[in-house]
């Protein structure tokens, strides 16, 4: 405030043309209060001790309390201290984020707001911005702030039921037409001992009874894995509904991961979608997500469906074109639950690349279209099964009342 | 040790009305009578004569005045009154106050019959008293900052129409948004207000320092300087922390009016730690600065004390310079601009004596006058009347009917006897006049003054009954200077057989004279108009009598 040092120099000037000894005195007071604001508010700044504390990964629905406490380490009062908390738009907050307090030698001040997880996403919680200054208006105001943190709001899980799939659709265990693999626990019956043939595989009992070395022969069969082909390429999906078909694509594919590793079976996940913790500036092609190989487990379940909850759809790579490669890294076998939004040719004779290359692939249509008939019929032809799992207006319903 | 504090949610909270209504308003006073007292002083400095001190209690309440109106002005059911009405009003109120105190200061009592019938006379005495003028300059400029002040703080609070508009986020209307209030311009202004305050009240310390040697008369360099007088030390130390104090509280208002339209919510805590935080600040610092060495005796303000006086001096030599060099140029383009000798042009013709006819009775003019001052008293009167009844009835003190008829009543009672005794004074003066005229000749200011009383009193124009009155009066008089005095337990019969006694060739015209008088004092039946000449050939016929009497006498 240089009002204030106009004022020092008119004391002084007068005081020295005058010959007043007493408006030095006055001049020194005001002199002492104007460096004392300069110099005390920014010292009281660095001295502040700020921490947000909440729960950063939350489900659907859930309420987020986020604490944030101010301690002042200085061996002075901080005269008043404004913070403004700034959050995402998409998380609405109960209790107001803007305050203004005065923190005493040593105090903590901790202030309380609830974030109301409304949709999946992952979300920054602040930056928390901060301001503060002298009593009088004679210091300029100190700014500072708190770095965000981030929010992860898992997706929506629905039971299998209510996505109108069957009850049981061939998830995981499926019978191989090569013997390559014998089941112990599927005996199908005996035959003669042949050279070769492990002693172990002997039934003692039968080759007693026949008075001839007899062998179990056992049902061919083959316990594969599981992956989730989640398709987010911005461009095969219809403009008119797109916001909420991409979010219903990624409920059906947490859905169907959550039941899969409830089953205990090995799921993976692959999609096109970016993720946000990838770097912003490279091409959004290579900012795709890190395929996640079939593995079980809780661990695992969470960590996919974090990755979920990030995901986002953009114009990255048509499901066509990544498809085919993008199953590279799986094994032999794998059954792939295809989610994606049209089963057109082009995506019909990409799910039979895959049949061909020994993958068990299911298209999993999250669009409504009047054509289905036509697409289960081409999928039957080309070796693979299709359904059709459109979000339920009643379902979505149901769901925003769960979350109020 | 930390400790654990958790607040809960409140709506913006502005600052407690004890502070709007008693410790702004108070404080606010003070240091404008702070300043008052410093001005005041000087002035008893400079004018011992006048009690100039006895002004600070009158600016105090002024400077109260003007921020409690300023409140109620701005308050939303005040809306229809005319501010520079009210505040004519105020002022008219505040001169009347004034100009009571100034002469209870001056004489310790109210003016006299005779000073209010100067005042009446030449109204320019009554305005055109210095010591009034330069009074009700100082309590009026200290009512002004009053208004000033409490006009600023008022504005600096959070209005109920911004509260309103920012508490009714869903409902609210962008024409319903309240005009923008620049906070940060206001506490500017009110910290220039309160620095230039403070630096006309260092001069004026200074200046009551500064002592005139009487031997010396008016020798500006034979100034000496008195010691400082430690009541104004202390005045101006509590004007600096006040105001200080003040901005501190202007600052949290501005601030409070930015949360609240930024959705901040301030803790309750704020507040009262605000102006505890600013208090204890400004203690210390102030006890602090007591400890520090005077700067004069400072080796770097000693540098600067020469380094100024350089450049002073240094511009009065430019200052020589330029002015040589202009008239040295001036002196080159026009040589002969010199002024011709004196002694070549001979002196002016002393002018013709004129010899002044002799003024003329100027009877016209003294009414003009008088007419004149009545109207201007009668406008005074009035409007000083209004401007109470005003500031009293808008400050919400209705009187009701029958106390107003009451004031009334007294009122004009009270104008009746004032009246009444103003021309019985007449009487007296126009009574007084002949006597005078005999006692000291017909020249003179005395027999001037009695002759415009002769003038002011026209006997044709009163009514028949006061003219008989008159003469009567008159008679009773003139009959009491020579010696015969009416005593009060006398009647007019009884008087008039002591005059009888005295002046048996009267006996028929004093006859006469009584009964007229008796008739026209207690009988309500009107008076005869032809009757009057014979009334007036007694009084006269009596009137020569008594003054041939007093020629007789050695």
């Amino acid at each position: 405030m240089s009002q204030f040092l106009i004022l020092i120099t008119l004391l002084i000037a007068t005081g020295l043309l005058l010959q007043l000894e007493f408006a030095f005195y006055i001049a020194y007071v005001c002199a002492g209060l104007y460096v004392w604001s300069r110099w005390y508010t920014p010292l009281a700044m660095r001295r502040l001790r700020i921490a947000r504390r909440f729960a950063d990964h939350a489900f659907l629905g859930e309420p987020v309390p986020v604490t944030l406490s101010f301690t002042n380490t200085g061996w002075l009062r901080l005269p008043w201290l404004q913070y403004l908390e700034g959050t995402a738009v998409e998380l609405p907050t109960t209790d107001n984020t803007k305050r203004a307090f005065s923190l005493s030698r040593g105090e903590t001040a901790v202030f309380t707001y609830q974030i109301h997880a409304m949709k999946r996403g992952y979300y920054r919680v602040g930056p928390l911005y901060l301001s503060s200054s002298d009593l009088f208006g004679l210091a300029q105001e100190q700014r500072s702030q708190l770095p965000p943190s981030h929010l992860t709001v898992y997706p929506r899980l629905i039971p299998l039921s209510q996505l109108g799939l069957p009850s049981r659709l061939p998830f995981g265990t499926v019978a191989s037409q090569q013997r390559l693999f014998a089941d112990p626990a599927r005996p199908m019956g005996v035959r003669e001992f042949r050279s070769g043939d492990s002693l172990r595989q002997i039934n003692w009992k039968v080759s007693a009874h026949t008075r001839d070395l007899m062998v179990k022969t056992l049902q061919p069969a083959i316990s594969l894995e599981t992956a989730v082909l989640l398709n987010l390429h911005l461009g095969d999906y219809q403009r008119q509904e797109r916001y909420h078909t991409i979010e219903w694509a990624i409920t059906v594919a947490a859905s169907l991961a959550a039941h899969l590793s409830q089953e205990r079976q090995a799921v993976g996940l692959l999609s096109n979608g970016t993720d946000p913790l990838r770097p912003a500036r490279v091409p959004s092609s290579e900012r795709m997500m890190v395929p996640l190989t079939p593995r079980t487990g809780r661990a695992h379940l969470m960590k996919l469906l974090e990755q979920l909850a990030r995901i986002a759809a953009e114009d990255t790579v048509p499901f066509n074109q990544w498809g085919t490669t993008a199953c590279q890294p799986l094994n032999w076998g794998v059954t792939l639950l295809v989610v994606t939004a049209s089963g057109d040719e082009a995506t019909c004779q990409t799910l039979h690349r895959l049949v061909r290359s020994g993958y068990n692939p299911i298209l999993l249509l999250v669009e409504p279209s009047a054509n289905f008939g036509l697409v289960r019929q081409r999928a039957h032809h080309l070796g693979f099964a299709a359904f059709q799992v459109i979000e339920d207006k009643d379902l979505r319903v149901i769901g925003q009342e769960k979350l109020k | 040790m930390t400790e654990q504090t958790q607040e809960t949610a409140v709506s913006p909270i502005p600052l407690s009305s004890w502070h709007h209504n008693v410790v702004y308003p108070l404080l606010i006073a003070i240091m404008v009578t702070l300043l008052a007292i410093a001005i005041t002083t000087t002035l008893q400095s400079a004018n011992t004569a006048l009690p100039w001190r006895g002004l600070a209690v009158l600016a105090f309440f002024a400077t109260l005045e003007g921020v409690y109106s300023s409140r109620w002005l701005n308050s939303l059911e005040q809306m229809m009154v005319g501010h520079l009405p009210y505040r004519l009003a105020e002022l008219t109120v505040i001169a009347l106050v004034v100009r009571l105190y100034t002469w209870l200061a001056l004489g310790n009592r109210l003016p006299s019959l005779s000073a209010i019938e100067q005042y009446l006379r030449h109204p320019l005495d009554f305005f055109g008293d210095p010591f009034f003028l330069i009074s009700l300059l100082l309590v009026a400029l200290a009512w002004q900052q009053g208004i000033a002040f409490g006009n600023l703080f008022q504005e600096l609070a959070i209005s109920h129409a911004e509260e309103a508009y920012v508490r009714g986020k869903r409902d609210r209307w962008h024409n319903d948004a309240p005009i923008h209030t620049e906070r940060s311009t206001l506490v500017a202004n009110f910290f220039w207000q309160w620095a230039w305050g403070g630096i006309i009240f260092i001069i004026c310390v200074g200046l009551s320092t500064l002592a005139l040697d009487e031997a010396t008369g008016l020798n500006l360099l034979a100034l000496t300087r008195r010691s400082l007088q430690p009541h104004l030390l202390l005045a101006l130390l509590f004007y600096l922390l006040i105001g200080l104090w003040l901005l501190a509280q202007a600052r949290f208002a501005w601030l409070n009016g930015r949360w609240l339209f930024e959705n901040v919510v301030p803790t309750p805590g704020l507040v009262r730690h605000w102006s505890r935080s600013s208090l204890w600040t400004l203690f210390l610092i102030a006890l602090f600065a007591a400890f520090i060495p005077i700067g004069s005796t400072l080796p770097a303000a000693q540098l600067l004390t020469a380094l100024i006086s350089g450049i002073l001096y240094l511009i009065n030599f430019l200052f020589y310079l330029i002015t040589f060099l202009f008239l040295a140029l001036a002196s080159l383009l026009l040589p002969n601009l010199a002024p011709p000798s004196t002694a070549e042009t001979p002196p002016p013709p002393p002018p013709p004596l004129q010899t002044l006819p002799p003024p003329a009775a100027n009877s016209g003019g003294e009414l003009l006058a008088m007419i004149a001052s009545s109207v201007l008293w009668t406008a005074v009167l009035v409007g000083t009347v209004a401007a109470i009844f005003f500031v009293i009835n808008d400050r919400g003190k209705q009187l009701n009917r029958q106390l107003g008829r009451r004031l009334w009543l007294l009122l004009t009672i009270w104008l009746r006897e004032w009246w009444g005794g103003f021309w019985r004074q007449v009487s007296n003066i126009q009574l007084r006049w002949p006597t005078a005229w005999n006692d000291e000749g017909k020249q003179g200011d005395e027999g001037e003054k009695n002759g415009r009383f002769s003038r002011f009193l026209r006997l044709n124009t009163l009514p028949p009954r006061d003219q008989i009155r008159y003469f009567y009066l008159a008679t009773l008089k003139r009959a009491g200077q020579r010696g015969v005095v009416r005593s009060s337990h006398q009647t007019p019969n009884e008087y008039a057989a002591h005059l009888k006694d005295h002046w048996p060739d009267a006996e028929a015209d004093i006859d006469h004279l009584t009964t007229a008088f008796l008739h026209a004092q207690y009988n309500p039946a009107p008076i005869e108009p032809e009757r009057l000449p014979l009334h007036k050939a007694a009084w006269q016929r009596l009137k020569r009598l008594l003054r041939r009497q007093t020629r007789n006498q050695p």
